[in-house]
């Protein structure tokens, strides 16, 4: 067992001193070597981002910053933990709703204090059992290939009771993932026959939401609310139905119980500034989007919308001086986010125009210009629309349209934002000019659309890989494109072999179309095919040995 | 009006209370480490400390424990309990209650064994029963000579966990009046075993499903001879 120990990396988050040396001291105790300790949850992150541990203890009151939870979230957000690692969340009363609010988001285990060797010792064994029967489903899904853990998870269902359990949450919400909706409420419903466990119900409603019952779906998440009062993140759920029922106000008043509850989710407090932007009541729309602000300080989940919608409501108050400070702040905030700070930029320009009408903003523009030379493919639509926005507003029309060049350019044939882009245009009477930005964005990626699908079909299979590749390079952010050349790429690794720099490549491109949206089907089937790929030599000698 | 404004007190109260519990636990864990460092420092055989260490353990563990069971009422008075009903193996659960207690047990020189099979699951809330456990595995290594056994097996109306020991067993007058216990208005608070089984009873409701319900009972004689309390969990 001492080797066990001896063999893995440690890393406690705790921000009291005498607890670290006590953990310290009980893990080299059972012979652990590897162990790194931090005093606050944002050096655990940091910890965590660059290291890969395998087991992680960590205290749930960290002080002033943020909590224990909010490490796990954000961890597991940002993908520093791999399903391999331990997770366990150390909190002095059992308890919390707090913690416990959190139904997908869940560390591996709670122990409460105090806590004693042995029994930390005892837990630890039996976790680390658990995950090394677990070890091949890990590794598919740190390969990112949830096809095949979902296989993997139906070969494993014989062992206990505990762990048919985890595999079956597990395999039912990688379905949802892949839209494979019929398999995923199969396994809920068998889970419901054993007990009326939350997380099951709470699946099945997921599952009436994404195939478009609303009604459903809303009775199902209002009986797990009644029941359950305190599992959060059903309010979230329940708040999406409604406000697509058109039932604002509820959706509303919902978020607004589930804040009272537990006020640092960030995505939440958006959400509720943004329904009570809708419902006209501005006092508090402008109280959910401070607490977003304010929540997200030290968040990743923070945006540059709140600061915008904050900047917003201050202008109309006539709260000048907040106003200015909120845009400094916001930028300062996301420094090395040039999505948000373009967005920011925008905002900036136009309150500065509002205090004065003189008051010259060309800093701005160039700032912006600069920024979309440099970071074109990483500029997420939403804040290139909302930053074009501003720009029209203040007659700045070249800057704008710019923006949406690039824009279209990464969507050229995606219906929903050539329909947006048309829209704002139309708002400030430029039809012409949108008919003319659109048709040249769309005609540029056609072409070498056209040009590439012909040279597949002559069998300048490498011609056309390096011709998309370019076009990759030149519009990182278009979906279409990177599919084509992926798909290009895995065919040719069919035939050819393993090419690494193609593999890599494949890899890349796919990995940040999942970061993008993780239930990106095509995405997950290629990148399921590239997995395929490499590991098929090694099957092949499993065979033959 | 009049209603929120006394809610928000009462909630203000528990969240003021779960924090002082949070600093209190810290200060209890660290004692608990001096104490067992103390105690494998000194020689064993030596005028009785490793004794008094035990004694000290006992008690920090009963102030811990009851500061756990004064929150848990508290927040089930108020409908705010969180029940995180999981599956878990009750030969580990038990095998991990007794090495709770085990400084204690290697410091009085008392042995244990458990008897429950390897494949036996049930459904939980495992800090509540944590609870339960300690209750009454801290009681019976009060009043056993040096040994305790502890079992559970399934039966039909829910999980039997048993906790027995080799002492002189439970007065009679407790065995008599057990049942009194779970009126709270009985006087009961200034019997210690009288708070654990009333702490029990509550947990065992918050567990009952299928219309099946629990209960907790004290007798005296088993296969030890000494006190028995057995546990009926749904």
């Amino acid at each position: 067992m001492d080797d066990l120990f001896g063999r893995l990396r440690y890393l406690i988050i705790d921000d009291f001193e005498q607890m670290r040396v006590s953990f310290k001291g009980m893990l080299t105790g059972f012979g652990a070597l590897d162990i790194e300790t931090c005093a606050c949850g944002e050096m655990g992150l940091k910890a965590l981002s660059v290291h890969n541990y395998d087991v992680v203890i960590c205290d749930y009151n960290l002080g002033d910053g943020k909590d224990g939870q909010q490490v796990l979230e954000e961890a597991r957000h940002l993908g520093y933990l791999r399903h391999a690692c331990s997770f366990f969340m150390i909190t002095a009363e059992s308890n919390m709703p707090m913690v416990l609010g959190a139904l997908e988001q869940q560390p591996d285990e709670y122990m409460v204090k105090p806590i004693n060797s042995d029994v930390l010792q005892h837990r630890l064994v039996s976790v680390l059992k658990r995950k090394h029967q677990l070890k091949a489903i890990d590794q598919a899904l740190a390969d990112g290939d949830k096809l095949g853990a979902i296989s993997l998870c139906g070969t494993q269902r014989d062992g206990d009771l505990k762990k048919r359990l985890y595999l079956a949450k597990l395999q039912s919400e990688l379905c949802i993932d892949l839209e494979r909706y019929d398999d995923a409420e199969s396994i809920y419903r068998q889970m419901l026959k054993i007990r009326d466990f939350p997380w099951a119900n709470f699946g099945l409603g997921k599952i009436d939401f994404f195939r478009g019952d609303l009604e459903r779906a809303s009775g199902r998440f209002r009986a797990l609310i009644d029941k359950n009062p305190h599992y959060l993140e059903v309010y979230d759920w329940l708040a999406r139905v409604l406000a697509e029922q058109g039932e604002e106000r509820d959706a509303q008043a919902l978020l607004q119980q589930a804040v009272k509850l537990s006020p640092k989710l960030v995505s939440r407090q958006r959400h509720l500034g943004e329904l009570a932007l809708e419902n006209g009541e501005m006092a508090l729309a402008e109280r959910a989007y401070y607490a977003a602000v304010r929540w997200g300080e030290n968040s990743c989940f923070a945006k540059a919308e709140e600061y915008r919608q904050l900047a917003r409501l201050y202008q109309d108050d006539g709260n000048t001086p907040k106003l200015l400070r909120l845009l400094t702040d916001g930028r300062k905030r996301f420094a090395d986010r040039p999505s948000d700070q373009i967005q920011l930029l925008s905002r900036q320009a136009l309150a500065r125009r509002h205090v004065d009408e003189n008051e010259p903003i060309d800093t701005y523009l160039q700032e912006i210009d600069h920024l979309v030379a440099i970071h074109k493919g990483a500029l997420a639509a939403e804040d290139l629309m909302a930053a074009a926005d501003d720009l029209f507003r203040l007659s700045c029309c070249g800057e704008a349209e710019m923006l949406l060049h690039v824009l279209l350019c990464n969507h050229h044939d995606e219906d929903e934002w050539i329909e947006r882009v048309r829209e704002l245009m139309q708002k400030y009477r430029r039809v012409r000019e949108a008919d003319a930005l659109i048709d040249e964005s769309r005609g540029e990626l056609k072409r070498i659309h056209t040009e590439c699908v012909a040279l597949l079909q002559q069998g300048g299979v490498e011609r056309a890989i390096s011709l998309l590749n370019q076009a990759v390079d030149h519009y990182p952010s278009n979906r279409t494109i990177i599919l084509m050349s992926v798909s290009a790429m895995i065919d040719y690794m069919r035939e050819h072999g393993v090419e690494p720099g193609y593999h890599f490549r494949c890899r890349y491109s796919l990995n940040r179309l999942l970061e993008r949206d993780r239930r990106d089907l095509k995405a997950d089937r290629f990148l399921h095919q590239l997995t395929q790929l490499s590991t098929r030599p090694e099957q092949e000698y499993s065979v033959a040995g | 009006m009049q209603d929120s404004q006394q809610q928000k007190e009462v909630l203000g109260l528990t969240s003021a209370f779960a924090m002082v519990s949070h600093d209190i636990k810290n200060s209890l864990g660290i004692l608990l480490k001096y104490i067992g460092t103390i105690a494998e420092n000194c020689d064993l055989e030596a005028s009785g400390v490793s004794r008094e260490c035990a004694d000290m353990e006992y008690e920090v563990r009963r102030i811990n424990n009851n500061l756990v069971k004064m929150l848990t009422l508290f927040k089930v008075e108020e409908g705010n309990y969180l029940l995180n009903v999981d599956a878990h193996a009750i030969s580990e659960f038990l095998e991990e209650e007794m090495l709770e207690h085990g400084d204690l047990t290697k410091q009085k020189g008392i042995g244990y064994e458990i008897e429950c099979s390897e494949d036996l699951y049930w459904y939980f809330d495992r800090n509540l029963m944590t609870g339960v456990m300690s209750n009454a595995i801290s009681n019976a290594l009060r009043y056993t000579k040096d040994w305790l056994r502890v079992t559970a097996e399934a039966s039909e109306e829910g999980l039997v966990i048993s906790v027995e020991d080799n002492g002189g067993g439970f007065p009679q007058s407790m065995l008599d009046n057990q049942g009194e216990f779970f009126h709270p208005e009985s006087g009961f608070l200034n019997n210690n075993t009288g708070l654990g089984l009333y702490f029990t009873q509550v947990v065992l409701d918050l567990h009952k499903h299928d219309g099946k319900q629990g209960s907790v009972s004290l007798s005296n004689g088993g296969i030890l001879g000494g006190g028995c309390c057995r546990i009926l969990l749904p």
